[in-house]
């Protein structure tokens, strides 16, 4: 069973901390990318694949407004499919009574919503266009959707407070989401807060701790780095990545995993438009992945859950032993590890240095 | 005689001011390269020397000049280093010569190695010929610095050739200058052999070669030689002049340079300086000048990658073969491991071989602090030398400790001898003399513990005087100071490869700023690190690095494994050139951290 991500490439505004594949939204513009993505649609059938998760991404998805259905209507059209989970990313600004019909009829079961803030100094100072009040105006229009309801959160800006995560809280409580992502901002260069004094680590993480406590209260519990969700609630497309399930990717800069190889479509729209109409794979970042890769990349990637790897189960997946790749990590660093009920993970409190724990895991 | 139609020159000159684009110009205009072969300064042969600006290893041209008398002309160019580390060379390859150009940019007037080299010309009897360069640019001070060259070099001004090399002007005045100017060299064939050996290096398919000044008697094919002060005997091979390219002559008569191939297997079997003769037919003494050098700064290299450390002795060996000044042996320090103690003869010579095994064997390297030459004097009045703080016995056991001095000579501009002398009171240096050289240049001569110039000296009076203050210096002796050891404990395990000898007047202060400094250049860990220094048994400070708390990648989106990896990757990179330290990562700026000065 597969799942399917769908960049769509196009925002009407650049917000500053993105670093993904995105340009200005024109009229022309997301037409082609139509025309085009139907077509890549048809081309990826020749992997026979049955797909259970169909999710889309961005950029701004809530852009395609109507076209949604015409895409979802193609994907039905060619592919085989199973499907337990259809999400869709939106921004707050985009949403009306039209658009809430348009993902119903697009048959969409799970919308996530980039909020980032509830300050709209901070949402400001991100490069956000949508106000507090469009985030309110759109929960509430969300809210009878009978939608699994996810809330994106950036944490960690310069000057941002305990005031701003209370808003953020104060919110979360009262609308009750099914999932929740909170992220930490990262340092993007070049952009005007690179002048502001830089939030402490230690504010940062407090400040997801505050978050974290509020979600606990209302059964939200942490299951990757980043994700919260209601018991029942986890994104079955995103459990994909970090259990290390295949996944293809369609549209500009997609990535994909199939056949013990990962590659990424072309960043540049023109050369994805070309690859696509011409049938060819211009693979970009192509990896054959060996026996080892794999083993290794789904140990790194299986650590971020809170639950960490089933030990049984990925021996019998991969036929290696995760202990035995983490050894020379766990020679020393043993004490950040759990390993327990045949499970081993990273113990939740440092999940935060995810990285420097797992920096020799290539070796 | 062919003697009369023979110049031995050198050109001696300051960093920048043009040496090599001139020797270029020479080569052209002597048609010895062609302008379209000419490739940009092909007298400095290393890319590193290339990009440094100047000329390491010394080499040696032979051109043929038609002068306007009607008459030709062997002009043998020899090229020098012009760096204070390579002064013993520098006067070795000046006692070949007959004659120096001195080359001063006129738009930077005489700078401390113009004076420094052109005194070594001096003393060498060399005739000095003024060659004031750059003359095409708007900035160019033509009399200025015609002045400062009569003031302070004592040669008349109206001697002087003005040229642009880099335009080629002037060019012609030169060397019809060399042809009147210059004295022929001097020598009797007929007397028992006496050369020179005034550079060397190592060639993988030759061997050794050398070069030579014959300056009595006469060298030929096959002859059995002596090396007078190695004591060694060879046959030689191969004679022959580089024009530039290698013309194989049968023999090289007094007054004339060349190359010398004889068996000679490795650089370290010659030493610059000594005199070649017959040894059926011996000169009774050796030409006078001979110096062995030792090194005077040293440093632990240590591979960063412990696997690579058969490939770091057998860099060490290799680099060797061509640079019979550098010295290592093997050392093991508790911290770092196994690595070499390496002795260097100054500062840039340290960064060169550091440079060079990196760059040509592709090793990186950790360097611990440099270091001086200590003698110390143990409770039985003997004296050892140590070359590392880590060397220094227990206290008990010594008397004295003993550290080199350098006298150190400063040309700057006269605004900035305030700044100058405050920097160097923090430096232990001990005030000389002052003398004016025109109305707004100064020299300023300190005796220096050279321990305090090892680290950052350079850059700091450059930084001080945004670039206009220049120096040289020279090793004067040993002289008792105050000294102790100061140790820096990590995690209450004292660091051999951070220890430093310090003086005892400023230890404290020094022991508190010097954790702050590693503070800074340590990156939170995933424990916490204790940082402590200690005086003579006791702790005296002490600072912490708390435990990193964040390092994750978080929003990205969840099929970029590829990101994802490649940040864990580049966060492995970054360990490179970290040494861990019980289960603390060091990186290599901390170990050099300790001995710059704020």
């Amino acid at each position: 069973m597969s799942g399917l991500y769908i960049h769509y490439p196009f925002c009407n505004n650049i917000c500053y901390y993105c670093h993904f594949i995105k340009t200005k939204y024109n009229k022309d513009k997301n037409n082609r990318f139509i025309k085009t993505i139907i077509r890549e649609i048809e081309n990826i059938k020749k992997y026979d694949r049955i797909f259970e998760t169909i999710y889309f991404g961005g950029g701004t998805p809530s852009l395609l407004k109507k076209d949604i259905i015409l895409i979802m209507d193609n994907i039905k059209k060619n592919l085989n499919l199973n499907l337990k989970e259809t999400s869709i990313e939106i921004n707050p600004e985009d949403i009306d009574e039209s658009f809430i019909g348009f993902l119903r009829k697009g048959e969409i079961s799970r919308v996530s919503m980039g909020i980032q803030q509830m300050d709209d100094r901070l949402l400001n100072l991100l490069g956000r266009k949508h106000s507090s009040s469009d985030i309110y105006n759109a929960t509430e229009l969300l809210k009878n959707g009978d939608f699994i309801l996810n809330f994106d959160f950036i944490v960690g800006i310069p000057s941002e407070s305990e005031y701003e995560i209370e808003k953020i809280i104060d919110f979360i409580l009262k609308y009750q989401p099914d999932s929740v992502s909170v992220y930490f901002l990262e340092d993007v260069r070049g952009k005007y807060w690179e002048r502001m004094e830089k939030l402490k680590d230690e504010a940062k993480i407090k400040h997801f701790k505050m978050i974290e406590k509020a979600l606990e209260s209302i059964g939200i519990k942490r299951y990757e780095i980043s994700n919260f969700a209601k018991k029942g609630k986890t994104s079955i497309h995103n459990l994909k990545y970090w259990n290390y399930q295949e996944f293809l990717g369609i549209g500009p800069s997609a990535a994909s995993l199939s056949n013990k190889r990962r590659w990424k479509n072309p960043d540049s729209f023109k050369l994805w438009e070309d690859s696509v109409f011409q049938n060819r794979d211009d693979r970009k970042d192509e990896y054959i992945l060996t026996d080892s890769d794999i083993a290794k990349e789904a140990v790194m990637m299986g650590l971020r859950k809170t639950d960490g790897i089933d030990i049984s189960v990925f021996k019998k997946r991969f036929s290696a032993d995760p202990l035995n790749i983490l050894r020379k990590i766990l020679k020393d660093k043993k004490g950040f590890f759990e390993i327990k009920n045949g499970y081993i993970r990273i113990k939740k409190r440092y999940l935060f240095i995810f990285n420097s724990l797992l920096a020799e895991l290539f070796d | 005689m062919i003697r009369d139609r023979i110049r031995n020159f050198s050109i001696v000159a300051h960093i920048d001011h043009g040496k090599t684009t001139l020797s270029d110009r020479l080569l052209e205009r002597t048609g010895a390269v062609s302008q379209r072969d000419l490739e940009e300064q092909m007298l400095d042969s290393m890319d590193l020397e290339k990009e440094r600006g100047i000329t390491i290893k010394a080499h040696y041209v032979r051109l043929t000049y038609k002068a306007k008398n009607g008459q030709t002309y062997y002009l043998n160019l020899i090229d020098t280093p012009g760096h204070v580390d390579f002064s013993y060379e520098v006067s070795r390859s000046l006692a070949a010569c007959e004659g120096a150009l001195l080359i001063v940019d006129a738009t930077q007037g005489v700078e401390a190695q113009t004076l420094a080299n052109a005194y070594l010309a001096i003393e060498n009897d060399l005739t000095i010929i003024p060659v004031i360069n750059k003359i095409d640019l708007p900035s160019a001070e033509v009399e200025k610095t015609e002045e400062q060259i009569e003031n302070v070099v004592g040669v008349p001004a109206d001697e002087a050739i003005l040229v642009s090399a880099k335009t080629g002007e002037g060019t012609e005045d030169i060397l019809e200058a060399l042809v009147e100017r210059v004295p022929p060299p001097e020598g009797d064939e007929t007397k028992p052999l006496k050369a020179l050996v005034f550079d060397s290096w190592y060639n993988p398919y030759r061997g050794v070669v050398l070069l030579i000044k014959v300056i009595e008697g006469k060298i030929k094919v096959k002859d059995k030689i002596k090396l007078m002060f190695s004591g060694s005997e060879y046959n030689v091979e191969e004679l022959g002049y580089f024009t530039p390219k290698e013309e194989k002559v049968k023999e090289i008569m007094a007054g004339d340079t060349g190359y010398l191939i004889a068996e000679i297997k490795k650089i370290s079997d010659v030493t610059v300086g000594d005199t070649i003769t017959l040894v059926h037919n011996p000169a009774d003494k050796p030409l006078p000048g001979f110096k062995r050098l030792k090194p005077m700064v040293f440093a632990g290299f240590y591979p960063a990658d412990k696997t690579t450390h058969e490939e770091l002795a057998d860099a060490l060996n290799k680099l060797s073969l061509n640079d019979s000044s550098f010295e290592f042996e093997p050392e093991n320090s508790p911290a770092l491991g196994l690595g070499y103690r390496c002795g260097f003869l100054g500062l840039l010579h340290r960064e060169i071989v550091q440079e060079r095994l990196e760059r040509e064997f592709n090793l990186t390297i950790i360097t611990t602090a440099p270091s001086v030459r200590y003698r110390v004097k143990l409770v039985d009045e003997t004296y050892i030398e140590i070359d590392s703080p880590a060397k220094l016995p227990e206290k008990s056991l010594y008397l004295a400790i003993e550290e080199p001095f350098m006298k150190v000579s400063l040309f700057t501009p006269q605004k900035y001898v305030g700044t100058i002398m405050k920097f160097l009171e923090t430096k232990r240096a001990i005030y000389k003399t002052m003398e004016y050289i025109s109305a707004q240049r100064v020299i300023l001569i300190y005796e220096i513990p050279f321990s305090e110039m090892v680290v950052d000296f350079y850059d700091k009076i450059k930084l001080l005087t945004s670039g206009y203050a220049s120096f040289d210096y020279e090793f004067i002796g040993f002289k008792e100071s105050p000294l102790e050891r100061l140790e820096i404990l990590i995690n209450n395990e004292s660091v051999d490869a951070l220890s430093l000898i310090v003086s005892k007047d400023t230890a404290y202060r020094k022991a508190r700023e010097l954790l702050l400094k590693l503070r800074k250049n340590i990156p939170k860990q995933l424990f916490e690190v204790i940082l402590q220094s200690k005086i003579g048994g006791r702790i005296i400070a002490r600072e912490t690095i708390k435990a990193l708390r964040k390092n994750v990648l978080a929003k990205c989106y969840g099929g970029d494994i590829t990101r994802k990896r490649k940040l864990l990757e580049k966060q492995k990179e970054g360990k490179k050139r970290m040494k861990k330290i019980g289960r603390i990562e060091v990186p290599q700026e901390a170990f050099l951290s300790i001995l710059k000065s704020d």
